[in-house]
């Protein structure tokens, strides 16, 4: 995707084919942070964004400040940006009631475990599919359980394909023998089969859509210490063996040789990331590859969202690097007039004695 | 005040001895380390434990409250279990290692287990672990054995059980009535593919159970603490509620061939076979005991404790609060909460670190106001410059958290 490799995900945003957009890696570097400003990002150029967070452990509430639910909810101050928190999992209906032989693959289908899960993810994409959104960000569950729900498309694909074989095989000798022996008139009582077969064209075309690079991207989150390296490389490999693409990867919690950076703990923490920065580079030298800084404070709520987002689209300078000193003075003046609107703040609730 | 003064000058004085200890730990120990250690005499003195082959080097000894209750952790000898579980990254595997190391250099046996497939404990202990063996760990004073669950080999395990029922069933209903070679093409179709795939949650479940498996054997009757170190939030949650979901799928196969068994039989006697069949053990029903025997562990108050590790910032404090409720909701014995990677004061005016203490000691707030964190026994574990990585450094930091 063209020669230049950038320090952003300007790509992603520029990438209008793109339908698909799946953000993860290892816990705790700051996915739903990112998949975050991603949709907000991919709201100005866009004409509908959903985001969906399908982590069992949902953390979008938190990040955007708002609750959501499993039906997409217009996030407060957009027009165009709509989030929904999904659990992949359906509640075990039982299908009771049929009887017959005819429901013996019925049941072979649902025995399976896990693919009432499968089954419950189809059918949000089904869902999602005819809601008609421009582009669809996941913010997706630590790195196993992503790679379980990009299998799932492949798996009921081979699954529909080897139950219709076989019912195709011994349907016919099944139907003889219920007939016979008197077994009930449930034919056309398929429940399983039924759902699955109304869902085979939508899981073929999504699964299609998945391996496209023009309409699919996974977007690597990690975070400068080894084992989120080793775990990027491991999803990096998965999402190949999948074919599904992925070039870009953030790089989250970097400490940069900022003015502010003064003691000896964080000195030393920067001297270690250095070294795991270094080996993304010689690993990924073909990504994108987008650091962004370690912040003191907590990114919540849409306005930190924004303001955190210029660092995706804009690759971060450190302070002290700039040769302008008016820049500096005029960062170091914002700082302090922010100290001081806290002490004043401070002083307020002292004075009335709260 | 006076608890969080004496906890800031605690971690004061632990931020200065970070690097001295931890570069010092290959090297003697400087004249530092040495009075920690007669602090310990005098106190091991006054214990009846057994004694043990060196003392303890503890950061403060004698001076503060035991902050997170070691002592009842590591008091008699029956079998007790720990997991330890939370949102992902937060350092999870540090506090399971450097807790092993703990049990293992106060005279406890101890087995600590992973099944995170990116080889942390390997990491943590600086020691290869892979293989799915249980590894001797060299260093603690008493044994100290680390197992990594190898996922793969548990999903063999789940798939050849649910494979072997199902495509017997249909095979025994085939050969029953004479259309082997129609069985065989059965067999082809590989519905085992299905299952490449098992749900989350399965693999500790899975892990669990071969690890209560044993140490229900003679040879490793000797462990009396275990350590799990579990995996990120979402599967803990799906792990709860697994033995309901694995009875869902197994009831619907155990129904699906008794249908097939009676329909043989129905067969049979219209062409006066009198052939029956011997079905072997049924492995879906023995794992789905196993899971129920999981379930039953995770709710023994007596022997089974869940430790919530968090870092402190707003998401992170809010998902231990949801893993909180949930596993009160089942019935988990949760006592205790670490807050990990909490900067400590720092004597020079670094902006910085001041901003981030700021809005760190904020997420604390946050906890002692949670209704559901704020009656757990919370333990503050110090940000440290440096990896955590082989027995000497999980050592330290054990001693740092577990006091």
């Amino acid at each position: 995707m063209g020669d230049q490799v950038e320090g952003t995900v300007q790509n992603v945003l520029e990438q209008e084919t793109l339908k698909w957009i799946f953000v993860g890696g290892k816990g705790g570097v700051g996915k739903t942070t990112c998949s975050s400003i991603l949709s907000i990002l991919l709201a100005t150029v866009r004409s509908s964004v959903l985001i969906i967070s399908t982590d069992p452990a949902h953390n979008l509430s938190d990040a955007f400040q708002q609750r959501f639910t499993k039906t997409p909810t217009l996030v407060n101050g957009f027009s165009n940006l709509y989030a929904m928190e999904v659990d992949p999992t359906v509640e075990h209906e039982d299908m009771g009631g049929a009887d017959g032989m005819d429901s013996l693959f019925s049941e072979l289908a649902g025995a399976i475990p896990g693919i009432d899960e499968a089954m419950s993810f189809a059918e949000m994409l089904k869902l999602v599919q005819t809601m008609d959104y421009s582009v669809i960000v996941f913010d997706t569950a630590p790195t196993g359980h992503t790679l379980r729900l990009l299998q799932f498309p492949s798996v009921l694909e081979k699954g529909l394909a080897k139950v219709m074989s076989l019912k195709n095989k011994f349907g016919g000798l099944f139907n003889q023998m219920t007939r016979m022996f008197g077994m009930g008139d449930d034919f056309g009582d398929d429940q399983i089969l039924g759902r699955l077969e109304g869902m085979k064209d939508v899981i073929e075309q999504v699964n299609k859509q998945f391996k496209d690079p023009d309409m699919t991207t996974f977007v690597c989150v990690c975070i400068p210490e080894f084992l989120s390296l080793y775990e990027t490389e491991r999803l990096v490999q998965e999402l190949t063996k999948f074919e599904i693409d992925t070039h870009n990867i953030i790089i989250n919690q970097v400490i940069f040789d900022d003015e502010d950076v003064e003691s000896k703990l964080l000195k030393a923490r920067m001297k270690m990331q250095q070294k795991y920065l270094d080996q993304f580079y010689m690993l990924y030298d073909d990504f994108n590859i987008t650091k962004l800084p370690l912040l003191p404070e907590e990114v919540t709520g849409v306005e930190a969202l924004k303001a955190f987002s210029r660092h995706f689209t804009s690759p971060y300078q450190a302070l002290c690097s700039k040769g302008d000193p008016v820049e500096r003075l005029e960062s170091k003046v914002s700082a302090l007039q922010r100290q001081l609107h806290e002490a004043e703040e401070e002083l307020e609730r002292l004075k009335s004695g709260n | 005040m006076a608890c969080g003064s004496v906890l800031s000058s605690f971690l004061h004085i632990t931020n200065s001895m970070a690097i001295k200890g931890v570069l010092s730990f290959a090297p003697n120990p400087p004249l530092l380390l040495r009075l920690p250690k007669a602090v310990t005499f005098l106190s091991f003195s006054a214990s009846t434990k057994s004694p043990t082959k060196s003392f303890q080097v503890r950061s403060i000894a004698g001076t503060t409250e035991a902050a997170s209750g070691f002592d009842e952790m590591v008091s008699g000898t029956k079998r007790k279990y720990y997991m330890l579980g939370g949102k992902g990254g937060v350092g999870k595997t540090s506090c399971a290692a450097s807790l092993a190391v703990k049990f293992a250099n106060n005279g406890h046996p101890t087995l600590v287990v992973s099944t995170d497939p990116a080889h942390s404990l390997s990491d943590s202990f600086a020691q290869d672990l892979t293989g799915g063996a249980l590894v001797p760990v060299e260093g603690p004073d008493y044994p100290l054995f680390a197992l990594e669950i190898n996922p793969e080999k548990s999903r063999e395990e789940f798939r050849n059980a649910a494979q072997k029922n199902g495509g017997t069933g249909v095979k025994d209903f085939m050969d029953g009535m004479g259309l082997g070679m129609i069985a065989d093409q059965l067999g082809e179709l590989k519905l085992g593919e299905l299952l490449d795939s098992p749900p989350p949650g399965l693999d500790e479940a899975i892990a669990i159970s071969k690890v209560m498996q044993f140490l229900e054997s003679q040879e490793y009757s000797m462990f009396t603490r275990i350590v799990f170190d579990t995996a990120p939030t979402g599967h803990t949650l799906r792990l709860l509620s697994l033995p309901d979901f694995l009875d869902a799928s197994i009831g619907k196969i155990l129904k699906l061939r008794q249908k097939i068994a009676s329909a043989t039989s129905a067969i049979k006697s219209v062409f006066g076979q009198e052939e029956t069949r011997q079905n072997a053990a049924d492995k879906l029903e023995k794992l789905r005991e196993r899971m129920i025997k999981v379930r039953e562990l995770f709710r023994d108050t007596d022997s089974t404790e869940f430790v919530i590790v968090t870092i402190p910032t707003v998401m992170a404090i809010s998902e231990s609060s949801r893993l909180s409720a949930s596993l009160k909701k089942e019935n988990v014995p949760v006592k205790r909460l670490i807050v990990n990677q909490i900067l400590p004061p720092s004597t020079s005016d670094c902006k910085f670190c001041a901003m981030k203490r700021k809005d760190q000691m904020r997420a604390l707030d946050i906890v002692q106001n949670d209704p559901e964190l704020s009656s757990l026994l919370m333990i503050q574990a110090p940000l440290i410059d440096v990896e955590i990585r082989g027995v000497p450094a999980l050592k330290f930091l054990g001693d740092i958290i577990w006091k």
